[in-house]
């Protein structure tokens, strides 16, 4: 039971996640079904695609505000260009070379000027949501190619495999994170520059490279987000990424990865993504309102925190 | 010499009974063991030294001392009453101030503040501003830092300066039992000897002090009484009469071999000279310091000496391309070093002098710390062919004599000794021809001293060149080729390996004029 106790911070998260779909199964009739299964790993894979470069930024030792801004871009982006006839296979690698760029620049910006990337991804939100509404008018009529909506649609599939290609792309998305995290350069760098800023300069870890492309992947991903959601809600939504912001990074912190960065990882978040998607459905087929899945969910994350925060302190190390 | 105390300082028992008694005080970590069986006693109004080498379990001692950590096992006797030391502020309420081996500092805040910090309560201040000012001052006139003014920011304080302001923050607790961690590592030796003044003061006033230190001389210098602490147990008590340095070594010595080349003068290195690697050609620190020359060839180890302060710092880091001297250049083949990373292309390995904020990465593995710097070698197309890493990992801990639980353990599982062996593995990854060492034996245990050595002299014999700056005299004696001494921001002497001795590099150090004055 040692062992158990001394890995708890790794089994919590996975563990909550596999215990609370149990008990939603038990409380919530037809929570077991198919459809709602599908529903679970669809709803996961969108929450998980937008936290996948947030898990890698704050790593890093940095944190981006701007995914919701790049994924309301992105889906205004999008179905309002294809509404005006723009081939999908135009705009789509636009939007998500644009999601690069704003990336870069908020690494760019934060490492050249040493400013923390908190202020500077909290600017360019501000600067991408009013460039969306000088642009728009408020105007956001657009639509979504039929592919896209099949994409992320509940009763999708994927060739023979029953479930939407949205859930498959993450499934890809979580092998390529995995390995990029342990077994790349970059994931290493990252690491290293999360545990110790100071001693990653002298140790020739290139930051403001790491920096440009660690923000770029997560700018890349937010917008890849944002078209995805553009075909979930069929429709051009500048606000369609906000609940993002505090989903995103619940999933990391529930999932046990330090807000301080240099540990934790991306599988963590998907346990985050699940319980997050599992609690929220628990608490509609409850029949609760969205103030009180908010509560809850602060609760689970205050809990989860302590169980982290049992974790070695430094003055306790020899 | 006056010793200021806010409140009345409790008075020593009239008994000859013990301040405090351990008793077979054990701590583990899970398996870890940190502290066997520690069993031994300070007397009222005795300087008591604490000596052993890193992971002995001096720092777990002092940690349930001062109520940071709880024994798992054991008696701590206080008074002669078996007392548990909950937290730290028990352990003030007690009379006992700890000087830790980290400088705990506040950067933001000045002086005064730091000095008289947890004093206050959280609304007001219990003393004037006035008050509090001639407090800290007197505090600071105890180690000869009475020049420090209270106002001063602290992050525009030296390494010294700020383990000075430490000491005075724990002078002016009430306190019955003063232990000093390591805390006289980086003060120079005019504030050490100012310190060890005033401890022998406090010394005849009855109060005691608990003291660590990794020098020989200071212990044999202020001990009353030494306990020998050796792989988590207490091994012996020894009185001044009886204590020695190699008696001293012995006793804390897991390994023998480390006490014979510790006493054994070592043969006069017979290493091949080669080109010069290193030239710094009319460096001048400051525009209106004295510009001098030096190199350092391959296969030779130079020394870099000097008190705190006097320019040998600023020298080693404008090497490491970290700082641009005022005049002059430092050159290699490449040309002259303008930044840290042409200083690396150059073949230039630097290790900086604080291990825990520049040189670790505590939560990644022993194999991530040894090959970070090196990772591009590994990879195909950014991807890491992890197997040839793991046999680089296997050299260099084999090179760098790192003793580890495996190449996956975290760093921060490692003694200190050992993280500074893998910081060494590190740059020897990078296949330099020069290292540049910034004092890389401080807080290092007497047994990783010995690798240490040994790897930097496999290193200048496969004709490496290493420039090796230390405040550790006799560790420079017995390393050095040659020694280049510091003295008011420039080179004073250079000082040639038949005429090497600690008396010479101290009366150079000095600016003593009869140490043969001269570049290369």
């Amino acid at each position: 039971m040692n062992w158990v106790r001394h890995r708890l911070d790794v089994i919590a998260p996975f563990g909550i996640a596999i215990a609370l779909f149990f008990i939603t199964a038990a409380v919530i009739p037809g929570y077991g079904s198919m459809v709602s299964i599908r529903s679970l790993l669809l709803l996961s894979s969108l929450l998980g695609i937008a936290s996948a470069g947030q898990t890698l930024t704050i790593i890093m030792g940095g944190i981006d505000l701007s995914v919701p801004a790049v994924i309301g871009l992105a889906c205004v982006g999008f179905a309002v260009a294809f509404g005006q006839g723009v081939s999908p296979w135009v705009i789509g690698p636009i939007v998500i070379v644009a999601g690069i760029i704003i990336g870069a620049i908020n690494g760019l910006i934060s490492r050249a000027l040493r400013v923390n990337s908190l202020i500077v991804t909290l600017a360019t939100a501000t600067i991408i949501y009013g460039a969306i509404w000088a642009q728009t008018k408020g105007d956001n009529r657009g639509s979504v190619p039929d592919f896209v909506t099949d994409f992320v649609s509940v009763i999708g599939w994927t060739g023979p495999i029953p479930v939407p290609g949205a859930v498959i792309l993450w499934a890809f998305l979580v092998l390529v994170f995995v390995i990029l995290e342990r077994r790349s350069v970059l994931g290493r760098w990252v690491y290293a520059s999360g545990a110790n800023p100071g001693a990653a300069e002298l140790a020739h870890i290139p930051s403001l490279l790491l920096w440009t492309v660690v923000f770029a992947i997560s700018g890349g991903l937010s917008a890849l987000a944002g078209i995805l959601l553009a075909g979930f809600s069929s429709a051009a939504n500048p606000q369609v990424g906000d609940a993002y912001l505090f989903t995103t990074l619940s999933a990391v912190v529930i999932g046990g990865t330090p807000i301080i960065g240099g540990r934790g990882g991306y599988a963590r978040t998907v346990a985050g993504c699940f319980i997050i998607t599992e609690l929220t459905m628990l608490l509609i087929g409850l029949g609760l309102d969205e103030a009180a899945q908010q509560v809850s969910l602060g609760v689970l994350i205050i809990v989860l925190v302590a169980i982290y925060g049992r974790e070695t302190h430094v003055r306790m190390q020899i | 010499m006056s010793v200021p105390a806010l409140k009345e300082t409790p008075a020593p028992l009239p008994s000859a009974a013990p301040l405090v008694e351990f008793r077979g005080l054990r701590r583990n970590f899970g398996e870890t063991i940190a502290l066997a069986d520690c069993s031994f006693e300070i007397q009222p109004g005795e300087i008591h030294a604490l000596v052993g080498e890193n992971g002995s379990g001096k720092s777990t001692l002092i940690k349930i001392l001062s109520g940071i950590l709880p024994e798992s096992g054991g008696e701590l006797l206080w008074d002669g009453k078996v007392t548990r030391i909950a937290d730290p502020r028990t352990a003030q309420q007690h009379g006992i101030a700890t000087v830790f081996q980290e400088t705990l500092v506040l950067d933001q805040l000045s002086v005064r503040d730091n000095v008289v910090l947890g004093l206050d309560r959280l609304f007001r201040r219990v003393h004037s501003v006035a008050d509090e000012t001639k407090l800290v001052r007197e505090a600071l006139d105890t180690i000869g830092m009475n020049a420090l003014d209270p106002a001063m920011p602290v992050a525009a304080l030296s390494l010294a300066q700020r383990q000075g302001v430490t000491i005075a923050r724990a002078l002016l607790r009430p306190w019955r039992l003063l232990v000093l961690d390591e805390s006289t590592s980086a003060l120079d030796v005019d504030a050490r000897d100012r310190l060890f003044e005033a401890l022998r003061g406090f010394r005849a006033a009855g109060r005691s002090i608990l003291f660590v230190s990794h020098r020989m001389d200071e212990i044999l210098d202020v001990a009353d009484r030494s306990t020998v602490l050796r792989s988590g147990r207490s091994v012996a008590t020894v009185t001044r009469a009886e204590t020695t340095t190699d008696g001293l070594l012995e006793l804390m010595s897991t390994h023998e071999e480390a006490q014979a080349a510790e006493g054994a003068a070592r043969a006069v290195p017979n290493r091949a000279l080669g080109a010069p690697v290193i030239a710094a050609k009319g460096v001048a620190l400051l525009p209106e310091t004295a510009p001098f020359d030096l190199t350092v060839r391959a296969g030779e180890i130079v020394g870099i000496a000097g008190l705190e302060g006097h320019g040998q710092v600023a020298f080693v880091e404008a090497v490491a391309g970290l700082r641009r001297p005022a005049h002059g250049a430092v050159e290699t083949d490449q040309g002259a070093i303008t930044s840290f990373s042409n200083a690396a292309r150059a073949g230039i390995a630097y290790l900086p002098r604080e291990r825990k904020t520049q040189g670790i990465f505590a939560p990644l593995s022993v194999l991530d710390n040894l090959t970070i710097s090196a990772l591009k070698r590994f990879a195909h197309f950014g991807i890491l062919a992890e197997s040839r890493r793991r046999a680089e990992g296997r050299r260099l801990i084999a090179q760098s004599h790192v003793a580890t639980a495996g190449l996956g353990a975290p760093i921060s599982a490692l003694s200190g000794g050992n993280q500074q062996k893998v910081f060494l593995g590190r740059l020897l990854a990078l296949n330099p021809r020069a290292l540049v060492l910034n004092d890389p034996m401080r807080g290092v245990d007497l047994g990783a001293k010995q690798d240490i050595y040994k790897i930097l002299e496999q290193f200048a014999s496969d004709g490496g060149a290493v420039m090796l700056l230390s405040t550790e005299l006799a560790e420079l004696c017995l390393l050095c080729d040659r020694v280049a001494v510091f003295h008011n921001r420039a080179l004073f002497a250079v000082i040639e390996r038949k005429s090497l001795d600690v008396q010479a590099l101290i009366a150079a150090m000095f600016g003593q004029s009869g140490a043969s004055r001269g570049t290369a």
